[in-house]
């Protein structure tokens, strides 16, 4: 599904990634930790076409297509999906029009015709409902007054909605309490299918014992220096990162 | 721009015909045209004509329009009031909360002038020649048995593209009554003048639509008088057009009394707006809240200005100015100024002032999630206009 190869990256005038190689197949979960700045969000953003984060060598492959040569619309509607670390604000836009419209906007690109206003709202009330989260998300503004775990939810369910086939979860779990984290890693977990991938950027292995992975890999300084099972998750947990940094 | 002259007073031996009007009146706009004389025409010394190309109040023809429809809904069992080249056309028989009157008929202990001890009163050189040339306009008085929703739309529809046109109107609202005054442009390159008249505990939801084409031009004065314990609300929308040049200004005549406005300006091509609000607090334990959210576009120019003026001795004074603003291209201008003006002690004020471009990780979240560039900026600006929304 992607094939990351010999990346090097910066972030603004600074080089971030350097040598990131990482394959994803159909249904895989990919967990991605490492320090802080190690280049785990920078990753998570070039996929998704992040305006200022550009490549300077190397190619990235997604379902046979050069993905860096995409617009960040046209990734989306190709399948791939980015939760925000930290998921933006839009007053005045209610969650209901900015779901249908960035929900027809993936289908039209597809070449396919606009869901009705009717048909959609069916639609969402079915996907919240099977998140156990209240409908009453769909008619705040877009994370506007949100508490942190309601933006991580927020991120979830809009994933649930575009039903994406590379979902790259950003750090989804930080600043939840352990209930929020349940319910995200609910929603991913019902999310998950032979062929929808994703990889988590985390810092800890808490979300991996909601979430199991099938790899770990660390990032250090902007290449993956080690990759493991979940168990390499426990390692870090106890070692820490510094006997990979050495 | 600077010294630009105007000729007014041949301007007004052109373009005033002969009224057969009350002789106040008369004497009013003889006065205000012999008062201009003296004067000379809008220039960019000008405070409220700095950011303004006042040299397009001259241009002899204006850009042809496109016929584009500006029908605007109008509420269900609302009074309308066409303003019309002919004059005043009443659409229906009229409900017994309101009666309306031709401007030649108002009572003389109702006609309004500026404080002409401020500053800027002395810049309003336009609308004094509104006073000199109003050809109509109407008296509306709003009684309190206006029902709850009551609503009062003026429409300016005045067919004629090229030649100015001079329209006052005068809205008084009597003790505790509550209406909602629509003003929606249709048509015509109108100079007005409105007086609002807001009595004890009046209630006044204004809303003022102006969306012009692009070689439409648009001046106005909004005149608020308000009374102890008064409210009003004023929701504005300036889009487009050639040049709009808006200016409210506020009188608070007794204590306790509320002001908040709410104006969205967006600029495009080469369009020049201009939204000015003054608000003089001369008297205790008065609010006014004001937020502008503004947008300029190819090469057009905005300016905002919120300027209040609290008196020595309007304790109490409560004063909010929130101005924000962003250029969607490196030739589009704003100049965007709060002001404040305090002679008093214990004063409440806050006013900020921003100018900036789309955030562009709003822009990436919008495009990440599938819509497009120009589809996400336009979420974007309704976003930003939203905080300027206020009735």
């Amino acid at each position: 599904m992607l094939e990351i190869k010999d990346i090097f990256a910066k972030a603004g005038d600074k080089e971030i990634l350097k040598n990131l190689n990482l394959s994803v197949k159909p249904g895989e979960v990919h967990a991605i930790m490492g320090p802080n700045g190690s280049g785990k969000s920078t990753m998570g953003n070039l996929l998704a076409g992040m305006p200022h984060v550009t490549a300077t060598s190397g190619s990235v492959t997604y379902q046979g297509k050069d993905l860096l040569q995409m617009e960040p619309e046209d990734r989306a509607a190709e399948g791939v999906f980015l939760a925000f670390q930290y998921p933006v604000e839009i007053p005045g836009v209610n969650n209901m029009y900015f779901l249908r419209t960035a929900y027809n906007a993936q289908r039209k690109h597809r070449g396919e015709e606009n869901l009705d206003s009717a048909s959609f709202l069916r639609m969402v009330k079915e996907k919240i409902k099977q998140l156990h989260m209240s409908d009453d998300l769909l008619k705040r503004p877009v994370n506007v007054g949100f508490s942190g775990g309601e933006k991580k939810r927020n991120e979830v369910f809009q994933m649930a909605v575009l039903e994406p086939n590379l979902a790259i979860m950003d750090e989804t779990d930080s600043g939840l309490d352990i209930d929020a984290l349940r319910v995200v890693a609910d929603g991913v977990n019902q999310l998950r299918s032979p062929d929808r991938s994703f990889i988590i950027i985390t810092h800890y292995q808490r979300l991996l014992d909601y979430i199991e992975p099938d790899f770990v890999h660390v990032l250090v300084d902007g290449q993956i220096v080690k990759s493991g099972t979940k168990k390499l998750a426990l390692e870090l947990e106890e070692q820490g990162y510094g006997w990979l940094e050495n | 721009m600077a010294g630009l002259k105007i000729d007014w007073l041949a301007a007004a031996n052109e373009a005033n015909p002969e009224l057969n009007w009350p002789a106040w009146m008369q004497a009013k706009k003889q006065s205000a045209l012999e008062n201009l004389s003296k004067l000379p025409g809008p220039h960019r010394k000008l405070e409220l004509w700095r950011y303004s190309d006042a040299a397009r109040l001259q241009k002899v023809e204006l850009a042809a329009a496109v016929n584009m429809d500006r029908e605007l809904p109008i509420t269900e069992g609302a009074v309308v009031i066409n303003l019309t080249a002919k004059g005043i056309d009443l659409s229906q028989n009229l409900p017994n909360w309101v009666s309306i009157k031709p401007i030649q008929e108002l009572p003389e202990n109702q006609w309004f002038e500026l404080n002409v001890t401020s500053t800027l009163a002395k810049e309003l050189v336009v609308q004094s020649l509104n006073q000199g040339l109003f050809t109509h306009g109407v008296v509306v008085n709003v009684s309190a048995a206006a029902p709850k929703d009551a609503t009062v739309v003026l429409r300016y529809d005045i067919a004629e593209a090229n030649n100015w046109s001079y329209l006052r109107n005068v809205i008084n609202l009597a003790a505790d009554t509550k209406v909602i005054i629509d003003e929606q442009f249709v048509s015509g390159r109108i100079n007005v003048v409105n007086h609002y008249n807001v009595a004890n505990n009046g209630h006044l939801t204004r809303h003022q639509h102006n969306v012009l084409e692009s070689g439409q031009q648009h001046v106005s004065l909004q005149y608020f008088s308000l009374a102890e314990k008064s409210f009003v609300q004023s929701q504005s929308r300036h889009e487009s057009g050639d040049l709009q040049h808006h200016i409210h200004w506020v009188d608070f005549n007794a204590e306790n009394a509320e002001y908040r406005s709410g104006s969205v300006n967006k600029a495009g091509d080469n369009s020049h707006i201009a939204d000015i609000v003054v608000v003089n607090h001369a008297f205790k334990n008065n609010v006014s809240d004001v937020t502008h959210r503004s947008l300029a576009d190819d090469s057009a120019q905005i300016f905002n200005n919120a300027k209040a003026v609290v008196a020595k001795g309007a304790d109490g004074s409560e004063i909010i100015q929130d101005l924000k603003n962003i250029l969607l291209s490196s030739n589009a201008k704003i100049a965007s100024k709060p002001e404040l003006e305090v002679y008093a002690d214990e004063v409440v004020a806050a006013h900020g002032s921003t100018i900036g471009a789309l955030d562009e990780q709003v822009l990436f979240f919008l495009r990440s999630r599938g819509i497009g560039l120009e589809q996400a900026k336009a979420i974007m600006m309704v976003s930003f206009e939203q905080e300027a929304v206020i009735c």
